[in-house]
């Protein structure tokens, strides 16, 4: 388990992370989703001791990373940036991270072959293409056998083949009972993955529920309206729930009414309309619009 | 049972170091180099025939190389330290080795060890190496002083490493811990030759970083200079001042 409490990093006047609080449990893979910029990577960092944080704490099973006994039998991490001395073989890598957690060495040739890296573990890692350095980092995650991972952005570099292995990883690794908390700036990947989103816009937490709940809260379909009678239009459906914008002169986006309640409106009022329809939302749509909307309160404000 | 013991970040440490080729091709370097500069200096002064007998003693000349190891181990320590910062390889080894204290000491250990290790074989060598070119008017390992300097420039070569390292770890760019290296053990002491008066420089020259280490390994005692032992306080002074502000660094400040 990890949780986050009130977590806050500051670089001068800029505030990276701001005042996190959220919990990540095992069993599920808990996506960590946000734009870039959004303070994912710091986050991430804080959690595991690299960076210090401004205020607030992170801990993991109870513990701040930096008193863990065995981190690495503890913890997995997969960093975004490339962690690996290019002069130094795969092999060797493992094994000197494997030295500190006292994990034998048939250990690192079993994750070797699980990350799909025989064939190179030989190699100085300075020739690795990027998918490669992915599948390493992550063969370093996995070396000690975690039961908390901690994966940012695993899919990075890899091609469709590793983008498939990793979501299965994941999954299996959830549904062993361990922690699994993944970062990416693409809601269609969580989608895939994530049973449970944490969301974040720079640096504040927007969203820490359910996938599903996530979409049936997010999906609000629009209703496309095209009419010669705009003002009208308005006045008709004014009310505190409902959003109209402006698209192209004449065609308004409404939020907040279905297709059949603007039609039994205008039917009332009498306002002639030449186009009604329905626009489904897509995930992508929604997480845009939740991480734009927290923009504009920052900006407001 | 499965904790970080530092016999553990030992470990970790000689993996890392002995998995770089080019630590190994420095070190090498570093070496020929060594026994190279002792044995042409002591044929020169020796055999060759030139009229420099008088100034230097068997010892001496065969330690000859050891200015220019220091700034080659020197660099090595660096490129140790700035190594792990430039290629993004700290992440990796932070998050293993999370306690900063114990990461720091064994990285100094095991350079430390290594490099005394293979120049204290160097040095060796080269004196023995350079009774045999010199013959019969050579003087004898067993004499406590030669031992002596054998042992003090050896120090001498490895603390300079250290101090190289270190000083990686204050300022994490590779560019700037050279810059803060060479101006520690060679820019003062060029400068403090040309700016300081006669009387400070006698009084104050030798304790500056270079002075005090080259004090480690001489083998006559020069009017204006430190005995060996000062010298060496003197020396692991610095190297330890290196490392309390490399270590100050290290813990409070973000590794990336």
């Amino acid at each position: 388990m990890i949780d986050v409490k009130d977590l806050t990093k500051r670089y001068g006047a800029l505030t990276a992370v701001d005042g996190l609080s959220f919990r990540v449990r095992p069993g599920v893979v808990t996506g960590f989703l946000g734009p870039n910029g959004a303070g994912k990577s710091t986050t991430l960092r804080m959690i595991v001791g690299l960076d210090r944080p401004t205020a607030g704490t992170a801990t993991i099973d109870g513990r701040p990373y930096a008193r863990l006994a065995a981190p690495l039998r503890q913890v997995g991490t997969l960093l975004d940036a490339t962690a690996v001395h290019p002069g130094r073989t795969a092999h060797h890598h493992l094994s000197a991270l494997a030295a500190t957690a006292g994990v034998g060495r048939s250990r690192v040739d079993e994750v070797i072959g699980l990350a799909g890296l025989d064939s190179s573990a030989h190699r100085r890692a300075g020739g690795f293409s990027l998918g490669m350095g992915q599948r390493l980092g992550i063969a370093a995650a996995l070396l000690a056998d975690p039961p908390v991972l901690i994966l940012d952005e695993p899919v990075n570099g890899l091609d469709p083949d590793g983008i498939r292995w990793i979501r299965d990883l994941m999954r299996g690794l959830a549904a062993e009972g361990r922690t699994v908390f993944v970062s990416s700036h693409l809601m269609s990947e969580m989608a895939l993955t994530a049973g449970h989103l944490i969301v974040v816009g720079h640096g504040r937490l927007l969203a820490d529920e359910p996938l599903a709940d996530f979409i049936t809260r997010a999906e609000l379909d629009t209703v496309l309206v095209r009419t010669s009678e705009p003002d009208r239009l308005h006045r008709m459906l004014a009310g505190p729930e409902v959003t109209v914008t402006a698209v192209d002169r004449g065609v308004f986006e409404v939020a907040g009414l279905d297709a059949q309640q603007i039609g039994d409106r205008a039917a009332a009022a009498g306002v002639t309309l030449h186009e009604l329809s329905t626009r489904r939302a897509s995930l992508e749509d929604a997480f845009m619009r939740l991480t734009r909307d927290a923009h504009d309160h920052r900006e407001n404000a | 049972m499965s904790e970080v013991t530092f016999v553990r970040v030992l470990r970790f440490e000689w993996i890392k170091f002995r998995s770089l080729r080019s630590s190994w091709l420095t070190l090498a370097v570093a070496v020929a180099v060594f026994i190279g500069l002792g044995l042409f200096t002591t044929w020169f002064v020796f055999v060759s025939g030139a009229d420099s007998a008088a100034a230097l003693d068997a010892v001496t000349a065969a330690l000859s190389g050891s200015a220019l190891s220091v700034l080659i181990v020197g660099v090595l320590g660096v490129l140790v330290m700035t190594g792990e910062y430039s290629t993004g390889t700290i992440r990796s080894s932070l998050t293993a080795v999370p306690r900063r204290m114990p990461l720091l000491a064994a990285k100094a250990v095991v350079f430390a060890t290594v490099v005394y290790t293979l120049m204290l074989a160097a040095t060796v060598v080269t004196v023995v190496a350079g009774q045999r070119v010199i013959g019969a008017a050579g003087v004898s390992l067993a004499d406590a002083g030669t031992i002596r300097a054998i042992l003090g420039s050896t120090a001498y070569v490895t603390g300079a490493g250290l101090l190289g390292l270190f000083l990686g770890g204050v300022l994490r760019s590779t560019a700037g811990s050279l810059t803060a290296f060479f101006v520690v053990t060679f820019l003062m002491t060029l400068v403090s030759r040309l700016i300081l008066s006669q009387g400070w420089r006698e009084s104050a020259g030798r304790f500056l970083p270079s002075a005090a280490g080259e004090a480690m390994g001489a083998t006559m005692q020069l009017p204006d200079a430190l005995t060996p032992g000062q010298g060496g306080l003197v020396f692991a002074g610095y190297v330890l001042l290196a490392g309390g502000a490399a270590a100050w660094r290290m813990t409070r400040s973000d590794a990336t």
